[in-house]
């Protein structure tokens, strides 16, 4: 009755606006289906004249994606869903297992690019998104907030206990299963984001204290745990995630603005501090004479001052911290519209954190520019989507808005970093870098971003299992005078 | 603290747009922002190209083997170069080619080149194959006429250019100054500056034409004639030895002071009569002057991709007739490239039209050709009736020279001095045969009659060129 009742009191133009898009997405959507298959064919055409032979593992993997992106760009068109949200994932799924072939040949990574496991991913994302419907229900239910928070804890317990490194990152992020290994902070986002979907499910209506402090514990375990194994890159990625979720789900009010306020300045502060500590410390670690305590801290003081100046001034350790930095900023002087047409192969991680300067020289500006863009789509279209189902579901919103931010917020983070207008945390960038598990978390998004755009964002609610919980809210469409008739 | 979550969606709509504008701007500034510095600028602003080379060469520069450079019959030029020491030219051509050919090097995180191997660097350096090898560059000279060519500069300074009639492929460029170098030691290379030694006179030796002007003034001419249809009469000039223009105390001389009595346009072209191009160019008139010196491309750039922009000037100032008697016949305020004088005789050769110059004809990374030049027009400089009478005037002018018919074909010539800034003298003779027009520039030669024995040997070289084609 909440929303319906503000619904109410909200003007009469918004539904005649959601019309509009429908009719916008529906008219385009062909032809995005018509677009990614095009781009999907002249990236095997680009990767085949610049690697020859070698580009055959893309080559044969483009005949199940080229089929995959026709199949269920018709099913998606068919069940009008965001068709430039589907490009984009489409596209950019091409063009990072191109570029991952490529790097197999120009830059001889220790690990070799599997198509099978995008297509394990690929496979597991399916059936995320097939139960999903179970997840929503478990979402609903008041206890799941406390069962996230208790996930994360897990998670990171865990990986303090058993996480290794295997690729030498800094960082004990993995876990060994058999002979695999799995990235499991990856799946501290997908809890994040079940997290803030169920605090804000709208079967169980909390307070704004209630919301805040159970958002700040929950930050809070993030941060311990990201401390705790050396992992601040995702974790900036759960920060901005949770500004931005209680900056725009939470009602007005004077916590709000004030916790905001102060979690910013907070912010801007432990860098300060973290500064300060650096200088403090540096003489000690130089001395090797830290104690208990500090000898906790200096790691962490050291990495976000390295990183800082870094970014301030890339000649500060050119060599040593700033080398993989360096040798990016070559690569860009170096890659033209095109690709670079020197044989440049001097880069450090070109694979995963360095995936979209290794793009960039691979296959020009053109298409790093092109990644951009399309990340951009997703965000614009995920946020889009989170409009409409605000309308009806915040929850539904909450989710779609935190899965394009995720996916957008990751990209950008390490586009800028890798680029060096940010301080650099290695993380994978989303569909371009190599790594199985973030692959899959990525196509689960994705996915669920694909389903919950059918009818025009009302995918759910027209299946029949959730339309009766929230029919009441449904948004009224008042039709025109001239158009009762 | 109390309030229940009453967040209306309203807000959260008008929230996410806040952030979505948000996204755009940060996208947007990140492709503008890197898309002008690494892929515009480079392209518009030299310091930034520099930065590109620079950081591109030192990269590479341990590893890169730098592109072979053939000549027009696939012969090297310069080549056999190994990981990260550049190419070799042996001899001759390390010196009949160093002029033109240039350097490419980064001292101290400095971008230094000049001449093709300089511009070619994008191809022959920063275009590597499989084996980090350059491009291979195909230039349109023939080797043994640039040889030729060079030594018949005997040490002297001054130029020697060879074009294609029908193509505008330059056959030899050769120039040579007092400072010598070789073109495999760049460490000379790089201690002289353009200016003092790496001077390339056929492009960058900007001089007034001297009497070869007088080819321009008899063009407009003769197109006056046909546009006015004036009589043979309007042709002739009663010379005195002496010619004072209207309104002017300076008086025109011959050379020599000699004089020809009545003459008509042959005879004064023939005996190159200064008195009578004054006369001839005041009559015809200075705008139709001007037009047909534009139509010739005084005045406007002219490309000669990868090598250089030619410039121009012609001025008539207050079309005062003394300038544009002084004009005339080659002095004034008229300066031109040695290069831009061949082709006013390759248009004259070809018909009337003047061809793009060009002397990169093909680059190619393996079998995959990354540049191709295709002979285009560059205007039409004189009809092709003017054109067929000033062929007539210009071969009974090279017979003058002793350039006769029997030993050399047919060959269209006319010689001019110029009397340049500093007292220097400046000889040339323009010419064709019939497949390729030249300019020979020298700088100390006292007359213009010590060019004869060189244009007869270039004419020899190039019938030879051609006859081995054939």
């Amino acid at each position: 009755m909440l929303f319906r009742k503000q619904k109410e009191n909200e003007t009469e133009y918004e539904p005649a606006e959601e019309a509009e898009e429908i009719t916008v997405s529906r008219e385009h959507g062909s032809s995005c289906i018509v677009i990614s298959i095009v781009m999907e064919l002249l990236l095997g055409l680009l990767t085949f004249i610049k690697i020859s032979v070698d580009s055959i593992p893309f080559l044969t993997a483009l005949v199940p994606l080229l089929l995959i992106t026709a199949l269920l760009g018709t099913y998606l068109y068919n069940h009008d869903a965001d068709m430039k949200m589907f490009m984009s994932f489409s596209v950019l799924t091409a063009l990072g297992m191109a570029l991952q072939v490529l790097i197999d040949h120009v830059y001889h990574p220790l690990t070799t690019f599997s198509p099978l496991k995008t297509g394990i991913a690929l496979a597991v994302a399916v059936v995320f998104v097939l139960l999903y419907k179970l997840f929503r229900m478990i979402l609903n239910r008041s206890f799941t907030v406390y069962l996230m928070i208790a996930a994360s804890i897990g998670l990171y317990v865990c990986l303090y206990l058993y996480g290794i490194d295997p690729n030498g990152y800094g960082t004990n992020a993995w876990i060994q299963v058999g002979s695999y290994t799995l990235q499991l902070t990856d799946f501290s986002k997908v809890i994040a984001i079940m997290f803030y979907s169920a605090l804000f499910s709208s079967k169980t209506s909390r307070k704004d204290g209630e919301i805040l402090l159970l958002s700040n514990i929950f930050f809070l375990v993030n941060l311990a745990g990201a401390v705790l194994i050396h992992e601040l890159g995702s974790f900036f990625v759960l920060y901005f995630l949770h500004l931005s979720i209680l900056f725009i789900f939470m009602g007005k009010g004077k916590a709000k603005t004030i916790y905001l306020t102060l979690l910013v300045a907070g912010t801007a502060a432990a860098f300060a501090g973290a500064f300060g500590l650096y200088h403090l410390l540096a003489p000690q670690a130089e001395a090797g004479t830290l104690n208990s305590i500090t000898a906790v801290l200096w790691p962490i003081v050291n990495k976000i001052h390295t990183r800082f100046s870094l970014t301030a001034n890339l000649n500060n350790d050119p060599y040593g911290a700033g080398y993989q930095l360096l040798q990016g900023k070559k690569a860009l002087w170096m890659a033209g519209l095109f690709g670079n047409t020197v044989n440049f192969s001097a880069l450090p991680v070109p694979e995963s954190d360095m995936a979209f300067i290794s793009l960039v020289s691979s296959f020009g500006f053109v298409f790093g520019f092109l990644a951009v863009i399309l990340f951009l789509i997703i965000m614009i279209s995920g946020a889009e989507l989170s409009r409409r189902l605000a309308e009806n579901d915040l929850q539904d919103s909450v989710v779609s808005f935190g899965a394009a931010s995720l996916l957008f917020l990751q990209a950008m983070l390490v586009i800028l970093g890798s680029c060096n207008v940010i301080p650099f945390a290695g993380l994978p960038i989303p569909f371009l870098s190599r790594g199985g598990t973030y692959q899959m978390i990525a196509f689960c998004f994705a996915g669920l971003l694909l389903r919950m755009s059918e009818n025009n964002g009302t995918g759910y609610l027209k299946e029949g299992d959730l339309l009766e919980q929230h029919e009441p809210e449904q948004p009224e469409v008042v039709p025109e005078p001239d158009q009762t008739v | 603290m109390s309030n229940t979550n009453r967040n209306s969606p309203k807000s959260s709509r008008n929230r996410i747009r806040l952030f979505e504008i948000a996204s755009v701007i940060v996208c947007v500034g990140f492709i503008c922002g890197f898309g002008a510095k690494y892929v515009v600028l480079p392209e518009i602003k030299e310091s930034y190209r520099s930065t590109k080379n620079t950081v591109t060469y030192n990269e590479i520069s341990s590893k890169v083997i730098e592109g072979d450079i053939l000549d027009r019959n696939g012969n090297l030029i310069m080549g056999n170069a190994s990981e990260g020491t550049g190419s070799f030219a042996y001899e001759p051509e390390a010196y009949s080619y160093a002029w033109l050919l240039g350097y490419y090097s980064v001292n101290s995180s400095t971008e230094n080149k000049f001449g093709l191997r300089g511009n070619l660097n994008e191809y022959s350096l920063f275009t590597l194959d499989e084996q980090n090898k350059g491009a291979t560059v195909n230039l349109t000279t023939d080797s043994g006429l640039q040889n030729l060519a060079y030594s018949l500069l005997n040490g002297n300074e001054g130029s020697i250019t060879v074009i294609d009639n029908k193509s505008g492929a330059v056959l030899c460029m050769t120039s040579h100054s007092t400072i010598s170098y070789n073109v495999n030691n760049m460490n000379d290379l790089l201690e002289s500056d353009v200016e003092g030694a790496q001077f390339r006179r056929g492009t960058f030796e900007n001089d007034p034409p001297g009497s070869t002007f007088k080819v321009i003034t008899a063009a407009a001419a003769l197109q006056k004639a046909e546009d006015e249809e004036l009589s043979e009469d309007w042709f002739r000039f009663y010379d005195t030895g002496t010619y004072i223009p209207e309104g002017s105390d300076y008086s025109i001389k011959n050379y020599n002071d000699k004089i020809y009595g009545e003459i008509g346009l042959e005879t004064g072209l023939n005996y190159s009569v200064n008195c009578y191009f004054a006369d001839l160019g005041i009559r015809t008139g200075s705008e139709a002057l001007a037009k047909t010196a534009e139509s010739f491309m005084f005045g406007k750039p002219i490309e000669i991709p990868f090598l250089c922009t030619l410039n121009s000037s012609i001025e008539f100032e207050d079309s005062e007739p003394i300038t544009v008697a002084q004009t005339s016949f080659g002095q004034g305020l008229t300066q031109v490239t040695p290069f831009h004088l061949a082709m006013v005789a390759q248009a004259i050769a070809n018909d009337g039209n003047m061809m793009r110059p060009y002397i990169v004809r093909s680059v190619f990374s393996g079998n995959i050709p990354l540049y191709y030049h295709i002979d285009r027009k560059l205007t039409t400089s004189i009809g092709k009736s003017v054109d067929a009478k000033l062929k007539n005037i210009m071969h009974s002018t090279a017979e003058v020279y002793g350039i006769d018919e029997e030993t050399f074909g047919m060959v269209y010539a006319k010689t001019g001095t110029a009397e340049c800034a500093n007292d220097r003298i400046h000889t040339y003779m323009i010419g064709f045969t019939e497949d390729a027009s030249f300019c020979i520039s020298m700088n100390n030669a006292l007359t213009s009659k010590d060019i004869y024995p060189v244009a007869r040997q270039l004419i020899l070289g190039i019938n030879e060129v051609y006859a081995e084609n054939n």
